[in-house]
């Protein structure tokens, strides 16, 4: 079974300053699924749109440059997203952005889901319901 | 069959797609054979094409790869045969290229990785298959070398180790070539080789760490003192005066390392027979050897014929050079690996790529995959019939994805973004040496993504990466998971007892 690892606005930051002493264990997050992907358990990496918006983590600057290399993909914010999005900022009084990574635990299907946070009760809340695995940094 | 046993409609009046191709291969001097070593379509197949029958080519799809293989191969232009073959072969049953690439729903939540299978994906598809190859064929040689073992290994008849083909170097006179082995292809070129510190060094004998010449000193020959070198035992002749097969210095790199050469500066200036042997295990038959020098003296460059795969790396003296009093000695004040390190605990497989000395071609896979190129291409990948008769009843039976092609797309770009982070990942630990992960780390990470108990355990995780180690120098995080977790209901078990 595949599995989706999602980063919050916390977990892009971290990411992108390696000096931060969280840094490290987002590495290790990222080179487990690496391995898991190479050995034919795909993980994926993921990040909403709107959570890169609020980390400031631009795909075009080369303050960005070792993130930009890392193949995470975006989770955009299209109709369906945005509908549950709003639902959830509506019952949880969330930030867009969290509203968004909780729409894309919701939608992530069969897969099982990652989510690495610097809060996982803010995390737990959104999965509303949902199985989610919460890393927390 | 889509085009089985139809013969030919001609691409010009009187002259078929086959009598095209053959007449081109006859001007450009070339047998089917030779076409066949050069585009591995079979011998049979080319002949049925210059007839006109596609019935051996598997399908459209195939015959159309083949054509244009064919066609190359002898100096003729593909496009107007692979125009006249889909005007007048092509089966309306068979799905496009552009149908077969195209998935059936939309990839979710990408939109900066969103998926067409342009024609990116056949180049794709041939640089993994090229690399993959490589591996294979590097394999091949070592294993082909290893059973002709020309070369009697010093170990006795117990060590029969798989030694691959050395090519040896060396800055002193005579020293020997062996047979080479096959060349790294350009593409595993740029690794980023420098010096490894390794370990610990320990003198060796063949009976392994046991009965090493001067084990005290044998930190001097790392310590690049000439003054101050280890010496072996003095023997009355340079065969150690039949006492033994020979005798060396053992480097424990830590870890797995790649090992490009090794270059050693001994105090004597010739005399020396010097293999080089590596491993992952300090046992001489784990150890083959991998290069070698004869005759040698002062600086010694010893480099296999293609970098390998070792944690263990053993200086072995075959022959000893003379000393000043009429006896003979080896000593040696300065061994340096040159190699570069390998991404930590993960297996020694195939996905373990050179990291690129730029960002070139990751930034390049990067653009492909982020692609929205809506062109396509045909391939001529070959894949074997099993795996492709698994793989139709997987979409058929389980619809794991909206087509074979699909299915085998997904899984080359999921090994694709794996092998991106991996390589992005060591090369920002190649800078940043304090954040490379251990195997406990790792292990702990896995545990969390996974949101499993141990991962409460980081103590007797970290305990098992050790234990999972040292058995198994190449062990994965999820090993150490499954070690754990044994061990775990090992100690339940006992307490319930």
């Amino acid at each position: 079974m595949s599995r989706i690892v999602l980063l919050d606005n916390e977990a892009v930051q971290v990411l992108g300053d390696r000096t931060h002493r969280q840094h490290r264990r987002v590495l290790d997050q990222l080179q487990t699924a690496g391995i898991r992907t190479v050995r034919g358990f795909p993980v994926e990496v993921a990040v909403p749109t709107t959570v890169r918006v609020e980390a400031g983590w631009d795909r075009t600057s080369s303050a960005w440059a070792f993130v930009n290399q890392l193949p995470i993909a975006d989770v955009p914010l299209g109709p369906k997203h945005a509908d549950a999005a709003a639902g959830i900022r509506k019952r949880t009084g969330v930030s867009v952005a969290d509203a968004h990574l909780g729409s894309a635990i919701q939608a992530a299907g069969s897969e099982r889901v990652t989510v690495i946070t610097s809060d996982p009760g803010d995390m737990r809340n959104l999965a509303e319901g949902r199985r989610v695995d919460v890393v927390a940094i | 069959m889509p085009g089985c046993g139809r013969r030919g409609v001609g691409i010009l009046p009187g002259v078929s797609i086959g009598a095209t191709l053959a007449a081109a291969r006859r001007r450009s001097g070339m047998t089917v054979g030779e076409v066949s070593q050069h585009t591995r379509v079979t011998e049979t197949i080319i002949r049925g094409i210059e007839q006109d029958d596609y019935a051996a080519c598997g399908g459209d799809f195939y015959a159309r790869g083949h054509i244009r293989a064919i066609a190359r191969a002898v100096g003729e232009d593909p496009v107007p045969l692979i125009d006249e073959f889909d005007s007048t072969w092509r089966s309306a049953q068979e799905l496009t290229a552009a149908e077969a690439f195209k998935p059936a729903m939309p990839i979710r939540k990408r939109e900066r990785r969103r998926v067409r299978w342009t024609a990116f994906l056949a180049v794709l598809v041939l640089a993994v298959l090229g690399f993959a190859g490589y591996k294979f064929v590097a394999g091949a040689s070592r294993t082909q070398h290893a059973a002709a073992g020309s070369h009697p290994s010093p170990g006795g008849p117990g060590s029969a180790p798989p030694a691959s083909a050395p090519a040896v170097q060396g800055s002193s006179a005579q020293v020997s070539s062996a047979p080479a082995t096959t060349a790294p292809p350009a593409s595993a070129s740029p690794i980023v080789v420098q010096a490894l510190a390794p370990s610990s060094v320990a003198a060796f004998g063949p009976e392994g760490l046991a009965n090493g010449d001067d084990p005290q000193g044998a930190a001097l020959a790392i310590a690049g003192n000439p003054a101050r070198p280890w010496i072996s035992q003095w023997y009355a002749t340079a065969e150690f005066g039949a006492l033994k097969t020979g005798t060396g210095l053992l480097l424990d790199m830590g870890r797995t390392v790649t090992v490009a050469s090794v270059r050693l500066s001994l105090v004597s200036r010739f005399g020396a027979d010097i293999d080089l042997r590596a491993g992952s295990k300090p046992e001489l038959a784990w150890l083959p050897r991998v290069a070698s020098a004869a005759d040698a003296g002062g600086t010694v460059r010893l480099q296999p014929g293609t970098p390998v795969q070792a944690r263990y790396v053993l200086i072995w003296f075959t022959r000893l050079p003379p000393d000043n009093a009429g006896t003979y000695q080896a000593s040696v004040y300065q061994m340096t690996v040159q190699g570069h390190r390998l991404p930590a605990c993960t297996t020694l497989v195939w996905y373990v790529s050179p990291v690129p000395a730029d960002y070139t071609a990751i930034d390049r896979i990067n653009e492909l995959l982020d692609s929205t190129d809506p062109e396509t291409v045909n391939t001529s990948m070959r894949i074997p019939k099993a795996l492709r008769e698994a793989a139709a009843l997987a979409v058929s039976e389980l619809g794991v994805a909206p087509s074979t092609t699909a299915l085998t797309a997904s899984a080359l770009r999921s090994m694709l973004q794996g092998t991106v982070m991996l390589a992005v990942l060591e090369r920002h630990f190649e800078k940043y040496p304090e954040l490379r992960p251990s195997l406990g780390d790792l292990a702990i990470a896995a545990a969390e993504m996974d949101g499993h108990p141990l991962a409460q355990q980081p103590e007797l995780l970290r305990r098992s990466a050790a234990e999972v180690q040292r058995r198994h120098p190449d062990a994965s995080p999820d090993d150490v998971l499954l070690w754990a977790e044994a061990l775990q209901s090992a100690a339940d078990q006992l307490g319930a007892a």
